[in-house]
């Protein structure tokens, strides 16, 4: 009761500050006026009266100070003095606070532009209706689980199988569960060919249940959302575009509602746009169209089942489901309810598979819907605002050392306030208040570093032939987060000053004046900073070494082909148009075609692109034996040429070529690690291999890298995509004479003379390909050297500063010596001595630090240790060779001193 | 004023202004004046030192203030008891009373009657 009453009053007192002063005033006046009237009454003369009403008061102005402290105002006071006089300190030494301000500004700034990414990659929801309530569905398993054919997120380990794929009828039969508010399934679809006003492009889009507008909670902006009867078997074709697709590729065009285009052959009409922040249910994505998950069977009808539509297929998994809770039922009742529906639908759908490991629900947060960046950029991110938080580190203790320096200097003005009757928390308090201001402009300086920057890493991950969608967020979250940081390093940084400051002896310095002596303390603390930057700064330097070779290990691996003056592509006929033997004879069209173009030397095509993150995997063995657990061998499909074109040589039998037909014998072409793993002791030729389908092993190629360039070369065999009966997208590779530049459109007019509404994507030089999947360690490189040569420069200010204020400090010392008869060089010595020694102890803690933590990015690391005793060497020696540098120009300064001079200084 | 002055117990002016304000609306005279009238003038209060206490008292919450006329159109600021100051005043007067009763009585103990 009388805190409230306490806050309100003083709230009130300072906000209405004036008005309190002058009703404080006008309240003691009136006091003293009627006491003077009284004694006026009782007969003693009006001046003779007054003086004594003010006598009998007392001091006024103590009593108003006294009102102030009962008023609780006595510390917003002090405050608002200490950061006055703390404006008015920074302003007085404007190199100092320069350095301050900028080694704090990168600090931070690193920090924080590091803080946008994580918000994008880690913290933020899903733009959707209070995203805490929704819950992502996946199911564990056994090893030997139900599902024989999913499409979606899939990860076996430790003899358990994970996915957030589902059956069509599962999620029917979740949906009967009245334990959701609302439970809404959806597919993200990479490649739709949409045909615009006869432009054909390609597109990215949902396949979404009837309720999901309603489970996300989001409108569109314009037109309508989908509904549920717009996802029924019969209802005519209707899409929401995003608002991204609506800006591109109809200028925002009102008209766009009602209007049909053609997505994958099937007509369909525009119903919606939605709003700008609404960008799908997936952080990092931007799909262009939100369609009923009832197209299925005429959009991407399923080629890889008997029956074309997924819909009423039990046996393929594909479905993603979101769930919105009930706010009154309890999560455990909805796993256990939802656990119940999911075996009996399988125990019903699947009556082939009793024996095999039921599958159980799972609940995970899906605040941010199905999130792909948490664990393609979780672990990256947390090492990266680790060596961001050492930079900033290294520039704390820098600060605390040139506040330590001041507040040697300020010794005799600490000493007056504390004769003069200061409190020593007082004195803390202001050098505290210091810091903090210092800290603040820092860290406001950081923040603008931090959002000029925050497209760096977006645009280091970013792949080079497509548009980017991933954004670094700047918002609140990370302004506080920063200002919070900032403020916590100000703390850090102005505690040894302040402890220091408040530790002052008022008779000593007072008395020594200007000749304030070294105290040994303060002396370990300045270099026990120092020593410390160094070895923050190895540690740093080490991480940096360790990344940019890596990196330079994998740039300069052997590919086993040459990439050199390949151009890529990639078409996706929809199936739609493009069914079994229509595709063959399109893509043999396409092949023979491309061939002829001018500059092109050698052309083919291939179901993966090589080093591209992409695989595709079969179990298989030697004819006469079942494939065991280990007997698994990687697949591309190719086409003649292949090859050659790819520069991978054929070692023995022959290559895939024109001789290979639809109907011919079924071959392979298999790599050298494939004849270790499958025939170690024979030769291979002629030999059959396989486990469904049976391949005859008709030559033998060099081991070339497949999916990328970190792991070894698996076990690969080749086939003719002609033999293949379910043919896929295709990435064609021209080897050209000339630039890519120059080639990318005659091939899209060539693939246009064939068929005008097939898009062409992705042209990029297998080079550009290569480079993208470095991408993460091209940030590790960049940024670690980044931080590594931000912290050396801090690490040489700081020496520098440090020995500079020591030489400045023992100059009648110096002096003396010199004047004893000591030479320049045994000064310079003496003092990069003192250097040397910091330094070699910094590097050395440094050195045994890296070795404890180098280990946690082991994984992260090709071609070499993290004890890499050459890294290890390379950053030892810059780290001594910038020491004694940074040394240098003070110890210089000392051996010039003139010995005369020096005794005067003082 | 009277030169038999008692100097005021510390922490006991709190209880004082309150007991005046609780007579009524007062402005800070005046309630030096009443709590001087009912003592005889016999307590010695400094009057600067009646303000701090004012001040701390209303940030407390136990007496409210507002401008007001007083006689020949002068403005005052004048202090009225609170809900809360009166309990206030009763809890430190029972307070007050209860251990003026033990001091009392341990000091007029006679040595016989231990």
């Amino acid at each position: 009761m009388t805190f409230t009453s306490r806050l309100r009053s003083w709230f009130r007192a300072s906000i209405q500050r004036s008005r309190l002063e002058h009703d404080m005033a006008a309240e003691l006046r009136d006091h003293m006026d009627r006491y003077a009237e009284d004694l006026i009454g009782q007969g003693i003369a009006p001046t003779e009266a007054r003086r004594r009403a003010r006598i009998e008061f007392g001091a006024v102005e103590a009593r108003k100070e006294e009102c102030r402290e009962a008023l609780g105002l006595r510390l917003l006071d002090e405050l608002r003095a200490d950061i006055r006089y703390a404006f008015r300190m920074l302003k007085q030494a404007p190199a100092f606070t320069m350095v301050a301000i900028v080694s704090l500004a990168l600090g931070i700034g690193a920090n924080t532009a590091i803080f946008t990414m994580m918000e994008t990659a880690l913290w933020k929801s899903i733009p959707v209706k209070q995203p805490e309530r929704l819950r992502l569905f996946s199911w564990v398993s056994g090893p030997k689980s139900v599902v024989d054919s999913s499409w979606g997120n899939w990860s076996e380990s430790g003899g358990v199988t994970t996915s957030t794929s589902f059956s069509y009828p599962v999620y029917q039969a979740f949906q009967k569960q009245k334990v959701f508010d609302t439970v809404f399934a959806f597919k993200p679809l990479e490649h739709l060919t949409a045909l615009i006003g006869g432009q054909a492009e390609l597109v990215t889009g949902y396949l979404i249940s009837g309720n999901f507008y309603a489970g996300v909670g989001v409108s569109p902006i314009a037109g309508r959302p989908i509904g549920e009867a717009d996802d029924t078997a019969n209802a005519q074709a209707v899409a929401v575009i995003s608002y991204r697709y609506w800006n591109r590729r109809f200028g925002r065009d009102a008209a766009v509602i009602g209007k049909q285009i053609t997505l994958n052959q099937v007509p369909v009409t525009i119903v919606g746009v939605n709003p700008p922040d609404f960008t799908g249910v997936q952080p990092g994505q931007n799909q262009d169209f939100f369609m009923p998950i009832n197209l299925q069977p005429v959009l991407i009808p399923n080629q890889y089942s008997d029956k074309r539509s997924l819909l009423n297929d039990p046996n393929y998994w594909w479905v993603l489901i979101i769930g919105r809770l009930r706010p009154d039922t309890p999560e455990a009742k909805v796993q256990a309810a939802l656990d119940v529906a999911l075996i009996q639908t399988v125990r019903a759908t699947l009556p082939d598979k009793l024996k095999n490991d039921m599958p159980h629900i799972r609940l995970t947060t899906g605040s941010r819907g199905l999130d792909d960046l948490r664990e393609q950029f979780g672990k990256p991110l947390f090492v990266l605002v680790a060596l961001a938080g050492l930079v900033l580190l290294i520039a704390c203790a820098n600060l605390a050392n040139l506040l330590l320096a001041r507040a040697t200097s300020r010794q005799r003005e600490i000493s007056v306030r504390l004769a003069l009757g200061a409190g020593r928390w007082r004195i803390m308090r202001q050098m505290l208040t210091e810091g903090l201001v210092l800290a603040l402009l820092g860290g406001l300086a950081g923040l603008v570093t931090g959002y000029w920057a925050k497209d760096t890493i977006p645009g280091l991950f970013h792949t080079a032939w497509q548009p980017q969608i991933l954004r670094a967020e700047f918002d609140g979250r990370v302004t506080w987060i920063s200002l919070a940081l900032a403020l916590l390093t100000g703390i850090l940084f102005s505690l040894a000053p302040a402890w220091q400051g408040s530790r002052t002896e008022v008779s000593g310095a007072l008395k020594d004046g200007s000749r304030a002596t070294m105290s040994l303390p303060k002396l370990l603390a300045s270099k026990s900073l120092v020593v410390f930057q160094i070895c923050l700064s190895v540690v740093l330097l080490i991480g940096a070494g360790l990344f940019v070779r890596t990196l330079m290990n994998l740039q300069s691996a052997d590919l086993g082909f040459h990439p050199d003056r390949i151009v890529l592509f990639n078409v996706d006929p929809p199936l739609t148009r493009y069914a079994e033997e229509r595709r063959r004879e399109l893509y043999e069209q396409l092949e023979q075609r491309l061939s002829v173009l001018p500059g092109v030397q050698s052309s083919t095509l291939s179901s993966e692109a090589l080093i591209s993150n992409s695989e595709s995997t079969t179990r298989v063995a030697p004819a006469g034996r079942k494939p065991g657990p280990g007997d698994r061998a990687w697949i591309n499909e190719v086409g003649d040429r292949f090859f050659e074109t790819m520069g991978i040589p054929i070692l023995y039998g022959r290559s895939i070529g024109a001789q290979d037909r639809v109907n011919s014998p079924k071959v392979a072409v298999v790599n050298q690690a494939f004849v270790r793993h499958f025939f170690p002791n024979e030769s291979p030729l002629g030999k059959t291999f396989g486990n469904k389908d049976t391949f005859q092993i008709a030559g033998i190629c060099g081991d070339a890298h497949y999916n990328d360039t970190r792991t070894a070369v698996p076990p690969t065999f080749y086939v003719p995509y002609r033999q293949r009966k379910d043919m896929r997208a295709m990435t064609f590779e021209l080897k050209t004479a000339a630039s890519e530049g120059s080639i990318a459109g005659a091939v899209r007019e060539a693939v246009r003379s064939i068929d005008k509404d097939l898009p062409v994507f992705d042209i990029r030089t297998q080079t550009q390909q290569i480079d993208d999947t470095l991408s993460r360690e091209k940030v590790f490189a960049a940024l670690t050297a980044g931080f590594g040569v931000l912290a050396l420069l801090l690490a040489c200010v700081g020496i520098y500063g440090m020995m500079a204020y020591a030489v400045a400090r023992r100059t009648s010392e110096i002096g003396l010596r010199m004047a004893l008869g000591a030479h320049s060089r045994q000064v310079l010595t003496m003092i990069l001595r003192e250097t040397s020694w910091l330094a070699g102890i910094g590097v050395l803690l440094g050195v045994l630090i890296a070795a404890g933590i180098t280990r946690f990015i082991e994984s992260m690391l090709f071609g070499l240790k993290p004890y890499d005793p050459l890294t290890l060497g390379e950053a030892v020696l810059v780290m001594l060779t910038v020491a004694l540098l940074a040394g240098w120009l003070p110890a210089r300064r000392a051996s010039r001193l003139d010995p005369m001079t020096a005794l005067r200084h003082e | 004023m009277s030169k038999q002055q008692l100097e005021l117990i510390q922490g006991t002016l709190d209880m004082l202004i309150l007991k005046a304000a609780s007579l009524g609306p007062l402005h800070g005279y005046g309630i030096l004046l009443r709590i001087q009238q009912i003592s005889r003038d016999r307590l010695e209060i400094q009057q600067g030192s009646l303000y701090p206490a004012l001040y701390r008292l209303e940030h407390q919450g136990f007496i409210a203030s507002e401008w007001g006329e007083s006689e020949n159109n002068r403005k005052a600021k004048y202090y009225t008891l609170t809900p809360a100051g009166r309990r206030r005043l009763q809890q430190e007067a029972r307070h007050w009373n209860s251990m003026s009763e033990v001091i009392a009585g341990i000091l007029n103990t006679a040595p016989e009657e231990l």
